[in-house]
């Protein structure tokens, strides 16, 4: 159990390294931090010109008012700056077409780690993470929801759940690489189911909600951690919440493995 | 003649050569339309409205069907063609040829854009067919017809606004964000996600005298029935205008970047 704690901080403690390097290569050339921003921001845009049209006409996504739809996006934006802050997992095709695994390979530590958690985005995560962060707060207090410790802390729970989703999910679809030659389309694909979340899942209709929920749970990104505290989720979809997260993770660790299995260096 | 019309047929297999990627980016397409036909539905239900911004259900319907799909069709990327070529010296083999570089690029993007154009007519008519059988929404043949013409310049004035934006790469060294940052802007600005009615009466006042709302707003509202014959008549006309004037500064300032251009390489 020691050992398995020392081994653990080892990898918090690379991961910050990395983190700090990859601060200090984006900073290098300042102006690409600010287009790559700007690049978001207009992105942004699109999510919010969403928000904008729900909140000018008051309109109620199923039983949730304007005020709490606020919080839904704040989430989904939130989210979609940690799947961009996750460069390690979305430069995967592009490192396994070139090759360049074979370098990692001969590293210590897990193959995995040093991959998706080798690089980081801070350009196109600052703008996401922050707006995400202002709307979940704007959202929560028009809700008034009382901000108790459980409260924060079921929040908290969920998102970290939507957290390590937005990881695995990222990482099998970038993953599909090892077994189809062009992943272009895949990735266009998964960028449109990604953006449902753009608004609650109760704005669409039930079949698509139980797709979503139980076949391709990608609602479950974005839309747990505020039905959670809004009281809209019964105990067996609370632990469902969880528990796809958890088989989520274990999936996407197979298929890691299945995948590194297939690869075959091309370098020369 | 021959020379631009083989460019076309070059552009036209070029989109042909990955089918399965042409597929997956159509259903690519329909998801967000689709999740705007939620939006609205949820929307016109709620309010009890026959109209809101100036559109009935239908419309509105129709709007963001046809939309997406425009804004797919008249993304011509050459932006980032003219952009790679000034950036990797390319163009030099472009000034040495008997070609005129303009109409070499406007004959691959209609080239390549060529099939879509052909699936974008078999979207809108779906989209009509069910908006028919499901609200008995009818569209004029007239109105069909106005709008196909006014799609066809469309794509040509979103080609020269792209165009003329896309000489920045004279100037400019690292503009391939500025690039993706300003497209977005556009496709939001042109009312490619939602009519610019949405935006208020102040926008839209205005974007009757920019060239950006003559790509995706205008046309289809020559479709959905918003726009008359009369008006649909004047928004070819003002289609035709920016076109010229788009055509002629981008013109100058091709020339005037040609200026600044060197060629450096064996």
């Amino acid at each position: 159990m020691k050992e398995r704690m020392h081994e653990l901080k080892w990898y918090v403690r690379v991961a910050v390294h990395f983190g700090k390097l990859s601060l200090q290569s984006t900073m290098e050339y300042p102006l690409n931090f600010v287009s790559g921003v700007c690049v978001e921001l207009a992105y942004m845009m699109i999510k919010l010109v969403y928000l904008y049209v729900v909140m000018s006409s008051g309109m109620k996504v199923g039983s949730l008012t304007s005020d709490m739809v606020i919080m839904f996006v704040g989430t989904y934006i939130f989210m979609t700056g940690v799947w961009m802050f996750l460069s390690g997992v979305n430069s995967i095709p592009e490192q396994v077409i070139k090759g360049d695994l074979d370098l990692l390979m001969t590293k210590p530590g897990s193959l995995q780690f040093l991959q998706t958690f080798g690089k980081y985005n801070f350009a196109l995560a600052f703008p996401n993470v922050t707006v995400g962060t202002m709307l979940m707060a704007e959202g929560w207090k028009r809700c008034a929801i009382p901000a108790t410790i459980g409260h924060i802390g079921v929040f908290v729970l969920y998102l970290a759940a939507g957290i390590v989703l937005t990881y695995s999910f990222g990482l099998m679809a970038a993953l599909l690489v090892f077994w189809v030659t062009s992943l272009h389309a895949v990735s266009t694909l998964y960028a449109a189911l990604w953006d449902y979340n753009n608004m609650p899942m109760e704005l669409y209709p039930k079949v698509i909600r139980q797709i979503g929920t139980f076949l391709i749970p990608i609602f479950l990104v974005t839309n747990w951690s505020g039905m959670a505290i809004l009281g809209r989720l019964d105990l067996l979809q609370l632990i469902w919440g969880i528990a796809v997260s958890v088989l989520a993770f274990i999936l996407s660790r197979l298929m890691w493995n299945a995948g590194i299995r297939r690869y075959t260096s091309a370098n020369g | 003649m021959e020379k631009y019309k083989t460019v076309f047929w070059a552009g036209v297999s070029n989109s042909m050569e990955f089918r399965f990627d042409f597929l997956m980016n159509l259903i690519g397409t329909v998801f967000p339309i689709l999740m705007q036909v939620f939006i609205w539905s949820a929307m016109y239900g709620d309010s009890g409205c026959d109209a809101m911004y100036g559109y009935t259900f239908p419309q509105m319907i129709l709007y963001v069907v046809v939309a997406g799909a425009v804004a797919k069709f008249t993304d011509t990327g050459v932006e980032y063609m003219v952009n790679e070529d000034i950036h990797s010296g390319g163009i030099a083999r472009y000034l040495v040829r008997p070609v005129n570089y303009v109409g070499f690029r406007l004959c691959d993007v209609v080239g390549n854009k060529f099939v879509s154009m052909i699936s974008m007519v078999f979207v809108t008519l779906g989209a009509l067919l069910l908006l028919f059988f499901a609200v008995d929404f009818v569209v004029t043949p007239a109105a069909v017809l106005l709008f196909l013409l006014s799609l066809a310049l469309a794509a040509v004035l979103n080609f020269f606004i792209f165009f003329c934006l896309s000489t920045l790469a004279f100037w400019l060294t690292e503009i391939g964000n500025f690039f993706h940052a300003i497209s977005v802007v556009i496709m939001v600005m042109s009312g490619g996600i939602f009519p610019v009615s949405v935006f208020g009466s102040t926008y839209e006042s205005i974007s009757r005298y920019i060239p950006l709302t003559y790509t995706i707003n205008y046309p289809i509202q020559i479709l959905s029935g918003t726009a008359g014959i009369t008006e649909a008549v004047e928004v070819l006309c003002i289609q035709l205008i920016w076109i010229f004037l788009l055509a002629v500064l981008g013109r100058c300032s091709w020339h005037l970047g040609l200026k600044k251009y060197v060629a450096v390489g064996g």
